[in-house]
């Protein structure tokens, strides 16, 4: 009898595919919207969870509100990079290793004005140049030696939602949607990539950066504004074949992350890596951005209990190190704010029971020597 | 006249009538919701606006494209919707609207507090045995739903009445001993009364407040909050409260009286008995009149005793009244799927 159980234990064992351990990331969004003694409590805030990896959005439209001459030259005057220096050098000063997405497109650049219109594909790579330049490790700072290296550039922030990219779809034959965001990010995309290596050969390009979206609708409303799924995203951006490093996609799943299999989650991911490796074969998988709300909101309606998020943070770091593919999961966010309630601190600054549950995670997972700052 | 000239005035006639009543064109009598799930409704203006809840079963096998292994599991949803009517009320003129989505994994919701606002808008606070589900309104000038109340802190304070006092929402908050803190949108919280409730209890409409305390069960407190400082009026009841709803000057109350439940009608004097049944039947009260669902028939009235307004092929699952305008949802099937049909009538 005993050795049967043995035997049926070594099988379980067995059956239970490699947990290969992710690399635990955390990102704070007020970190560029503050400065000086703010910014350095808030930094020291973020150390002080064990965090060796986070995510920083570079906002396009605050860096070049004025076209520069030379956009590929960060040392354009028409470029104001003093925040990001300023939170690079403070992150670089914790070794905490920055990942890097940009957005928001300027009005000089945008075809409407809007800050989510999609840019002109040269536009937005010479900018993605200008970042791999100035934090390719060897360009000066201002305060003296060098800028701090990044080594992973994302491009773009959920691109396919209308809130980031816009238009998503025009309307095609028989009123059906033609969706257009897809072939208008990979040529940004494929652009970018090219602009990083030649300014940074050592960075890492990341595509993709696709938002929780299901279904893509069938039909287009008039003002384009409607979101493709992050499954038909990759899927197009794929068919247009633009080079990449690596891919990444944004993960809100209704249900927990062991349960859900609504797309896009955790369940449903080997269906995004089979569109990711018809663009390079056994890519890594980043999960730049993933939570669970505390709160009800009206930008987002779902969400659970305080102890409910606790006990999934465990279960997100369990469910990216069942595919061994994903290489990073980045908690978002920090604290809490009136549109977003995913934080580990809540919006008055004390902590919710997740707080010490993503410590631990984040001292668990310590990011291999590739990742050091 | 010539069958010409006959065919001509048909034309004719048909031509004006579509020409006068372009509103009715595509109006329907009844309108169609999923599921048989607990509602609440109510008028507001031209228009029926109403809440619901209910569990979701997210089901692999229903859902295409399921990874294999997934298995089932359950969250739950409260929402608020409206439907817009011809100027009598008594057609459906466009689809339903969703107005509110609340989505949790905590634990389930019933439809708990909910009122009419100003054209078209409701305030909803689902309530949950488990936590303190949101207190939302909708909508702002500019069609965005209002978070009155969203605190997800295991000691957040659950919402049991609400209801808009012409300017602002009003809501009651339960404390755990059961006090009331009554609150107001955008305004801080007051120090907990020491009238004690419980949900099911208290009700509140835009010029007062209406209770039972749970230990004195067959005593019902009205508070006219347009008075600062009044005291409460004690009315008694010939039984134990079971039920309190309020709309403007009136509250009405369910008792248990022996085996029958009745219906009391609270207006300035003492309660009134308008009504009686064998169970606790749904109650609807606005514009004055009061209305209750028993199995399948609405009974209502404007004053004085109930009467009997619709015999339904089957059962009632929620009612609403406004003076004259009625409206009830019935429970159907639709190619084997169970649904609710919303009717629309008048009050006897």
């Amino acid at each position: 009898m005993r050795r049967a159980l043995l035997a049926l234990a070594a099988l379980l064992v067995a059956a239970v595919p490699a947990a290969a351990a992710p690399i635990v990331a955390l990102q704070d969004d007020a970190l560029v919207n503050v400065r000086g003694a703010a910014l350095t409590a808030r930094l020291d805030a973020l150390a002080a969870t064990g965090v060796r990896v986070t995510r920083v959005d570079v906002l396009w439209r605050e860096v070049a509100p004025a076209k520069p001459a030379d956009a590929r030259n960060p040392a354009d005057p028409a470029y104001d990079w003093s925040r990001y220096d300023e939170v690079l050098r403070g992150l670089a000063a914790r070794g905490i290793t920055p990942i890097l997405d940009f957005y928001r497109t300027p009005e000089w650049a945008s075809r409407t004005g809007d800050p989510a219109a999609a840019p002109r594909a040269g536009d937005g790579a010479r900018f993605a140049a200008a970042i791999a330049r100035r934090y390719s490790g060897a360009f000066p700072d201002p305060l003296g030696g060098t800028l701090p290296r990044v080594s992973r550039i994302e491009v773009w922030n959920e691109p396919n939602l209308p809130g980031f990219w816009m238009p998503q779809c025009r309307r095609g034959a028989g009123g059906r949607a033609r969706y257009v965001s897809p072939r208008a990010y990979a040529a940004l995309l494929a652009a970018s990539y090219r602009e990083i290596h030649a300014a940074n050969a050592g960075a890492e390009v990341i595509g993709g950066v696709a938002g929780p979206a299901g279904r893509s609708p069938t039909a287009c409303p008039s003002d384009g504004r409607a979101a493709v799924g992050s499954l038909d995203f990759a899927r197009l951006v794929a068919d247009e074949g633009p080079p990449i490093d690596a891919w990444s996609l944004h993960l809100y799943p209704i249900g927990g992350p062991l349960q859900a299999f609504f797309v896009p989650s955790w369940s449903t991911l080997p269906r995004v890596i089979r569109q990711v490796d018809r663009l390079r074969p056994g890519a890594p998988i980043h999960v730049t951005e993933t939570g669970y709300h505390t709160s009800y909101n009206r930008f987002h309606r779902y969400f659970v209990s305080e102890a409910q998020q606790a006990a999934w943070v465990d279960e997100t770091v369990t469910a990216a190190a069942a595919n061994p593919r994903v290489q990073a999961v980045t908690w978002f966010n920090f604290q809490d704010n009136p549109r977003w309630t995913g934080g580990l601190l809540r919006g008055d600054g004390t902590r919710k029971p997740s707080y010490d549950r993503f410590a631990a995670a984040a001292a668990a997972n310590p990011p291999p020597p590739g990742w050091a700052p | 006249m010539s069958p010409r000239r006959a065919g001509a005035a048909v034309l004719g006639g048909a031509a004006l009538a579509l020409a006068l009543a372009p509103a009715a064109l595509g109006a329907s009598r009844t309108l169609t919701l999923e599921g048989w799930v607990p509602r609440a409704l109510a008028f507001s203006d031209r228009n029926l606006v109403w809440s619901e809840a209910a569990t979701v079963r997210v089901d692999p096998r229903r859902t295409a494209g399921s990874p294999a292994g997934a298995y089932p599991f359950d969250y739950y949803r409260a929402e608020g919707f409206r439907a817009r009517l011809d100027r009598r009320s008594l057609r459906f003129t466009a689809p339903a609207q969703t107005l509110v989505s609340v989505r949790t994994s905590i634990a389930a919701m019933t439809r708990g507090a909910f009122a009419p606002l100003p054209a078209g808008g409701l305030v909803m606070a689902p309530y949950s045995l488990r936590f303190a589900a949101p207190v939302v309104a909708c909508c702002t000038a500019e069609g965005e739903e209002i978070v009155i109340e969203s605190d997800g802190r295991p000691e957040a304070l659950p919402t049991v009445a609400a209801a808009w006092d012409g300017s602002a929402v009003r809501y009651v908050q339960l404390t755990p001993d059961g006090r009331q803190v009554l609150r107001r949108q955008d305004a801080a919280a007051t120090a907990p009364a020491a009238a004690v409730t419980r949900a099911g209890l208290v009700a509140l409409a835009p010029d007062r407040r209406a209770w039972v305390d749970p230990a004195a069960p067959a005593v019902l407190q009205v508070q006219d909050d347009r008075v600062a400082g009044s005291t409460p009026r004690a009315v008694a009841l010939p039984g134990t409260a079971l039920g309190v709803w309020a709309s403007r000057g009136l509250v009405v109350v369910a008792v248990r009286i022996g085996p029958r439940v009745a219906v009391l009608r609270v207006g300035g004097g003492p309660a009134v008995r308008v009504w009686s049944g064998a169970r606790v039947p749904r109650v609807a009260t606005g514009g004055g009149a009061v209305a209750v669902a028993d199995v399948r028939r609405v009974w209502a009235s404007r004053r004085g005793a109930l009467r009997l307004a619709v015999r339904a092929r089957r059962p009632i699952d929620a009612v609403a009244v406004d003076g004259r305008r009625l409206a009830w949802v019935e429970r159907g099937l639709r190619r084997g799927a169970r649904v609710g049909v919303v009717r629309l009538g008048t009050t006897p």
